[in-house]
């Protein structure tokens, strides 16, 4: 395994110069709070965060498609690793990029507040803090549900550019189909257990920060559960998700 | 034991019979031609040989350990270049080898790869694969179906698009790995070049093994053949039978099968004594491709 990741992180820095993403992650941030030095930017990561999903999505669309494109899945495939083995690292290598590209803008996202936010007191950096961790959360599920959406049709279409597409409607379109989906709840109540609903509510998380129990208690009425049964659903859909787009890789012919 | 046995392979796409029964040997340090038509079978045999499809039934063993579409574990030692070179157009060739030589802790010298397949270090070792020619990527393809130090490499046209020196070439360095113990399975439509390098033979059409030998039994019995267009063939069929030659006509142009010492200079002797008038003579060797057209023939006739 170890071996496929150093292979796939050579091809991720010289074949789609991830590092081109990482200086921007890097620059991002400062030319937000420039702009606009304001405390609220700073759980985003200034746009960072925003920007690493768009990396993820990316990455995902084309990590199996160009393989396929370039006829470079056969040397792929006909090694000693398994296609599991391979699917695994491939995904392992987009995770790892995206917590960097994280990393990076969080980083600098702390060196322009320094900079560039003057007027926050000790009391709303504590919120900041706490909204940064929820935000952070919604932030990892929502891209591991958007990009397992992504690299399931990048699997079924094989073409990167619907992959993206859809990856890029997924990014600004999830709370449009959560508003679509209200519709068919009123019809169908356990319609509510659909995943764009719940990452609706994992959005709702995300910025709630110090007031959880607010968000728990409206959870509680809507679901009759806690907020646990809803990240455990939504966790399940991800997997499912993963799970299917694996049995496509490993049953298609190269 | 052979490097590669296969036994009883087959493989069915739905109703289609893609391998069928398929059985045959490589030896350690043997080059086999894998040949055929198009559509015979020789690109599913090398895919399920390096695991990148399942067969229904059969066994594939290399170097003593099973092969299938879930057990890779012998592929280790087995480079390929399949249908066409696989290259990142991003990478140079030297990233391409760095990138394949990391699957192994004992690859092969990367200068001494370069040079062998003619890939020029100092230009390709800067140069993005995107701008390579056919030549030029192909060559990259042999240089990383190599740097594993394989036991096997299983080549299909390996010659595409190469120019007549890189064709040279890339014989020679086929034929000196094979002397250092290296075996090869080489599917290919240059016959010529096949015949030139191939020690054994594996016929395949529909998906059947029709023929696995060496390439000396196969081509044995040999001889030479005199094609002659003259102003009257039937008076040159009249002399044939009189000299006991063995001569047939074919459109408008006698063959003589050239045995017994019988050759050129002497054919035009006689037909010189009884003025028959020599349009056009060429002599015509027995090749792989004639066998081959045969073989085909016989079994479509079979079949």
């Amino acid at each position: 395994m170890l071996t496929l990741l150093k292979q796939e992180f050579f091809k991720s820095w010289k074949q789609n110069r991830i590092y081109i993403w990482l200086i921007i992650a890097l620059i991002v941030p400062f030319i937000t709070l420039k702009i606009s030095p304001s405390v609220q930017s700073v759980p985003s990561f200034a746009g960072g965060a925003s920007l690493a999903s768009l990396y993820a999505l990316v990455a995902m669309a084309i990590t199996f498609t160009q393989e396929f494109h370039f006829g470079t899945i056969r040397p792929l495939l006909s090694r000693r690793f398994s296609r599991g083995m391979v699917f695994t690292s491939k995904l392992l290598t987009v995770f790892l990029n995206y917590l960097l590209m994280l990393l990076v803008s969080f980083i600098a996202t702390q060196i322009a507040q320094l900079i560039f936010v003057h007027d926050s007191t000790k009391e709303i950096r504590t919120q900041v803090w706490q909204v940064t961790g929820t935000m952070l959360i919604d932030n990892i599920l929502n891209m591991l549900f958007v990009t397992g959406l992504v690299l399931l049709i990048s699997n079924i279409v094989k073409s990167s550019g619907a992959a993206i597409g859809l990856g890029m409607v997924m990014l600004v379109g999830t709370g449009i189909l959560s508003a679509a989906s209200s519709f068919l709840i009123a019809m169908w109540e356990p319609f509510k257990w659909n995943p764009f609903q719940l990452l609706q509510v994992i959005d709702y998380f995300g910025t709630s920060g110090s007031s959880m129990s607010i968000l728990d208690m409206q959870v509680q009425q809507a679901y009759s559960t806690g907020l646990w049964a809803i990240f455990t659903v939504f966790g399940l859909y991800i997997v499912l998700i993963y799970v299917i787009a694996y049995y496509i890789f490993r049953k298609r012919s190269v | 034991m052979a490097l590669l046995e296969l036994k009883n392979v087959s493989k069915k796409f739905g109703h289609y019979q893609a391998m069928d029964q398929v059985s045959f040997n490589v030896e350690a340090g043997h080059i086999v031609g894998l040949i055929g038509p198009n559509g015979a079978g020789k690109s599913t045999t090398m895919r399920a040989i390096t695991g990148l499809m399942s067969y229904n039934s059969g066994d594939i063993t290399f170097d003593n350990q099973p092969v299938t579409f879930n057990n890779h574990k012998a592929l280790d030692k087995m480079g390929n270049l399949i249908e066409y070179p696989s290259i990142y157009p991003n990478l140079t060739a030297l990233d391409h080898l760095k990138l394949y030589a990391m699957d192994t802790k004992e690859p092969a010298d990367f200068r001494d790869i370069m040079e062998r397949t003619q890939i020029d270090g100092e230009n390709f070792g800067k140069r993005k694969a995107k701008h390579f020619s056919l030549g030029m990527k192909q060559r990259l393809g042999i240089a990383i179906a190599l740097i594993r130090n394989p036991k096997l490499v299983i080549l299909d046209e390996p010659m595409n698009g190469l120019d007549p020196q890189s064709v040279h070439d890339v014989r020679e360095l086929i034929q000196s790995l094979a002397k250092q113990g290296v075996s090869f399975l080489i599917s290919s439509h240059l016959l010529d070049e096949l015949q030139r390098i191939a020690d054994d033979v594996v016929i395949i059409n529909k998906g059947k093994i029709v023929k696995a030998t060496t390439m000396p039994d196969f081509l044995s019995g040999d001889e030479p053949k005199i094609v002659i267009e003259t102003n009257d063939n039937e008076a040159l069929l009249k002399l044939a039978d009189e000299l006991a030659w063995d001569a047939q006509q074919e459109g408008g142009k006698v063959t003589i099968s050239a045995k017994d010492g019988l050759d050129v200079q002497a054919v035009l002797g006689k037909l010189g004594e009884v003025q028959i008038e020599v349009k056009n003579i060429n002599t015509q060797q027995e090749n792989l491709e004639n066998h081959l057209l045969e073989i085909l023939k016989d079994d479509g006739q079979k079949g």
